[in-house]
């Protein structure tokens, strides 16, 4: 019997899993062969299930306080909280009253006292663009936080909105979250040297998922940065990454004719992309392409240094590659002069 | 009026830079001490270079440095930028320029060399660009390596190295090479002249340009580098490569005009190709055995790239190839092609049905077929050849030969550095045409047995045959006897129902099928 009531006992711990293995195998095992424990351990269990299903409720604070005080259960105070106190009710009659006095006595002075200006037609001189200063650029982000006053209540059309999730990280205020994907389509207008439209398409021809088909993508870049006022070195470089990055060969020789389209100037920083292309990328016309794109350097005159020298004089002679590559690379040491 | 102004003006424009161009040179002289074997090592940016081996023991060094620049402040600029630098010890010496970066006034330099080595000395160059480079009489090893300009490389026959990149390289060497040889580059041309007698396995590769010799040459293409021997196997490997350009190898004492293409020239020997229908059981396929080689198969073929001993090997029928035996050779098949790369031993080959191809034997040997061709590229050993019925050629030999078929024309071709041989050839109905240097000497003894005398007849380029002719029976005898250049061993000529050619042609290299 006084097994049985240490049983009953180290129920709970039974219940919440906290019983070491050798202990919870012989409190099973007992249950399993005494009627009494097997009954009191089935009622356990319904009453741990209820108990689930039931809603959390939030003590209120007050009362949690003289609970725990009343428990003697000492609450280590926050010192930057300041405990509210209801306030009497004459005070705010009186605070109410002075502040209707102020007032009336203020517009009284002003009307009476202050020079009056005579009303005109409004006119619209001229219309000036809003300062920088006053323009906040929206960034295109992976995760945005959003104040619900800083969206409009109005939604256009139907964007696809996935994956939502409730967020209510503190019950005791009034602010609830709610998180989700959205899929909305964006156009964005603009110069085509604007730091903003170059960085936007930057990432664009790096990013494999983004652009389908990225031949597309290469293709328009191609033909609007290929001209001289457009040209920037920070779309020669992108074009560089996804040379040297992107798994697809039909990419990466896409990545090279545009490459080998931009003036000499800005594709100068694209050098070591090529020359590693050239020395290491498994397509023979990837390579090609990357001769090719260094030929058009080295007679414009730039980017002629030991470095690719030395790849180019390796790959002519180079016996087992392709024999077009290592006759332009020739040609290219041809006209050279170190 | 106007155009004796203009042309005035035009003079003065152009002469006037020229003339506030200011060049000045200093020149210096340094010599060294180098013990035999040592190494001399010059890294010169811009400027010729001339390395001589001598009897001395010192390097013996002349340096002008030239300086080039719109005016003298630039000139004194230019040279304290170009620094030359002498390092190493009596084992090496190291010598080289360096030029600092152009601030300022625009001035150039170069530094133009004439060095004198002992000729024991290895020598190692670098250079970017000059009009020329010349290395001459140094048996050590010599290495080069060169941007712009030509490289020549005289009497070096050791060890070398020449690597450019625009630029003509020319090897000339009146001994045979006694070390690997490679010269390389892009855009020039090669040109190697040695004698006619060196003995050296020959590479030669470009991608534009030609192959051309006029060396007894024997070998293969494999896509755009033909391989093959020169003269007897074996020796130093002499590498040409250009990429772009001509690449060249002549005999000394001979015009670049004889040379001939080769990769104009078809396949002139056709190698045993295929698998034949020898059932897999027999057939034993190796790439290297290290030791003496003894197989013997009711039917099967054998195919071996290298024995490094002697071979023996039996078939009752299949083709046999080998590459190459070190040491002596007999193959006998009841039937099938034989195809033999290199038999350093002597040789003996049979078959009793099908053509015998020979790279070369080169202790000479016995080769036979009851039916088929017999092609033997160099035998430099007496040999017999016999034929069943099928051609004989046998396209460069250096001693006695005895060639005989019952049905096909007989060519042979003498060394050229052979001037008097034993030769015996006899066809029972075809052609004999004999190629021999213009002063061969030999008693001469050829007859032809005809029904059609008009067309069957002996032609000789080589004066001192007395010509005869005789009937006997349906048949005319021509019989051609007399001393070639005084006389010597003797050549015995038989051919029924055919003409008799004794030509003094050189040997035109032979290209054959990759194997």
């Amino acid at each position: 019997m006084s097994e049985c009531s240490a049983m009953k006992e180290s129920m709970p711990l039974l219940l919440t899993e906290s019983l070491d293995p050798a202990r919870r195998e012989q409190s099973h095992q007992h249950i399993e062969a005494c009627a009494a424990c097997s009954e009191a351990w089935l009622s356990y269990q319904q009453t741990w299930v209820i108990l689930g299903d039931l809603p959390e409720v939030e003590v209120p604070p007050r009362i949690r306080e003289a609970f725990l005080s009343k428990a003697g259960i000492a609450q280590a105070k926050n010192e930057n909280v300041i405990a509210f106190r209801r306030k009497p009710v004459f005070k705010w009659l009186a605070q109410a009253a002075a502040i209707a006095v102020i007032a009336g006595g203020g517009y009284f002075a002003g009307h009476t006292r202050a020079p009056r200006i005579e009303s005109s037609p409004a006119t619209i001189d001229g219309v000036a663009l809003a300062r920088q200063g006053d323009f906040r650029p929206i960034s295109l982000v992976e995760t945005r936080q959003l104040d619900a006053n800083a969206l409009s209540p109005e939604i256009e059309g139907r964007p696809n909105i996935t994956n939502v999730q409730f967020v209510d990280s503190d019950a005791s205020d009034d602010q609830i979250g709610v998180s989700f994907d959205i899929t909305s389509r964006w156009t964005v207008t603009g110069n085509p040297r604007e730091r903003s439209m170059i960085r936007l398409l930057s990432y664009m021809l790096e990013n494999e998922a983004a652009v389908s088909p990225r031949s597309n993508a290469l293709e328009w870049v191609r033909q609007t940065y290929s001209d001289p006022a457009n040209a920037d070195p920070e779309i020669a470089n992108a074009l560089a990454r996804v040379l040297r990055n992107d798994t697809h060969e039909g990419v990466r020789i896409r990545a090279v004719e545009t490459l080998t389209t931009l003036p000499p100037a800005v594709a100068s920083d694209t050098r070591d992309a090529l020359i590693n292309a050239l020395k290491n990328d498994p397509n023979p016309a990837v390579r090609l392409k990357a001769v090719e794109a260094l030929a058009n350097m080295a007679r414009s005159g730039s980017a002629i240094d030991p470095a690719l020298i030395d790849t180019l004089r390796q790959k002519a002679s180079q016996d087992d590659e392709n024999l077009y590559v290592r006759v332009k690379a020739a040609e290219v040491l041809s006209s050279m002069n170190p | 009026m106007k155009i004796k102004a203009f042309l005035t003006a035009l003079v003065l424009a152009t002469a006037l830079p020229a003339l506030a161009q200011v060049t000045k040179s200093f020149r210096s002289e340094q010599k060294f001490p180098l013990v035999a074997g040592g190494v001399v090592a010059l890294e010169n940016p811009v400027g010729n270079i001339e390395i001589v081996g001598g009897e001395s023991t010192n390097v013996e060094v002349i340096a002008v440095t030239t300086i080039s620049g719109a005016s003298a402040a630039a000139v004194d600029e230019g040279k304290r930028q170009t620094s030359v630098i002498v390092g190493g010890n009596d084992r090496t010496r190291v010598f080289r320029v360096a030029i600092g970066p152009q601030v300022g006034p625009e001035w150039s330099s170069q530094v133009s060399w004439r060095v004198r080595v002992p000729s024991s000395a290895s020598v190692r160059v670098v250079s970017r660009a000059s009009d020329r480079i010349r290395i001459h009489g140094v048996r050590g090893s010599v290495h080069v390596k060169n941007f712009n300009g030509m490289v020549l490389l005289h009497d070096s026959p050791g060890h070398s190295v020449v690597d450019s990149v625009n630029g003509a390289i020319v090897y000339t060497t009146s001994q045979p090479p006694t070390g690997n040889v490679m010269l390389k580059t892009l855009n020039g041309s090669v040109t190697a002249t040695v004698p006619q007698n060196a003995d050296f396995r020959w590479v030669a590769d470009t991608a534009r340009g030609d192959i051309r010799t006029n060396l007894p040459a024997r070998g293969a293409f494999f896509g755009t580098t033909f391989r093959g021997s020169i003269n007897a196997p074996g020796g130093p490997t002499l590498t040409t490569s250009s990429l772009m350009g001509n690449v060249q190898l002549l005999a000394s004492g001979t015009s670049a005009q004889d040379a001939q293409s080769l990769k104009a020239m078809p396949a002139t020997v056709v190698t045993a190709r295929g698998e034949s229908q020898a059932p897999a059981e027999g057939t034993v396929r190796q790439a290297t055995i290290r030791q003496s080689f003894t197989y013997a198969t009711n039917m099967g073929d054998v195919r071996v790239d290298e024995i490094l001993g002697s071979a023996d090997i039996h078939t009752g029928a299949g083709v046999v190839q080998l590459g190459s035996v070190l040491g002596d050779c007999r193959v006998l098949s009841m039937g099938g092609p034989l195809q033999i790369g290199e038999a350093h031993g002597q040789l003996n080959a049979t078959t009793r049905a099908g053509n015998i191809l020979v790279d070369t034997a080169r202790l000479g040997g016995v080769i036979t077929t009851l039916g088929g061709t017999i092609t033997v590229l160099y035998a430099g050993g007496p040999i017999q050849l016999v034929s069943g019925g099928g051609d004989i050629h046998l396209r460069q030999a250096t001693s006695r030969v005895n060639a005989s078929t019952t049905s096909g024309d007989i060519a042979i071709t003498m060394d050229r550095a052979v001037r008097s041989e034993r030769i015996e050839a006899k066809t029972d109905k075809g052609n004999i045409v004999l190629n021999l240097h213009p002063l061969f000497a030999a008693d001469v003894d050829a007859l032809i047995i005809t029904s059609n005398p008009n067309l069957d007849v002996i032609l000789s380029e080589i004066q001192g045959l007395s010509i005869s002719k005789e009937t006997v029976g349906t048949k005319t005898h021509i019989r051609a006897t007399g001393k070639l250049n005084g006389g010597g061993e003797r050549l015995r000529l038989i051919a029924r129902e055919g003409r008799i050619q004794i030509n003094t042609k050189p040997i035109v290299p032979t290209v054959m099928q990759p194997r």
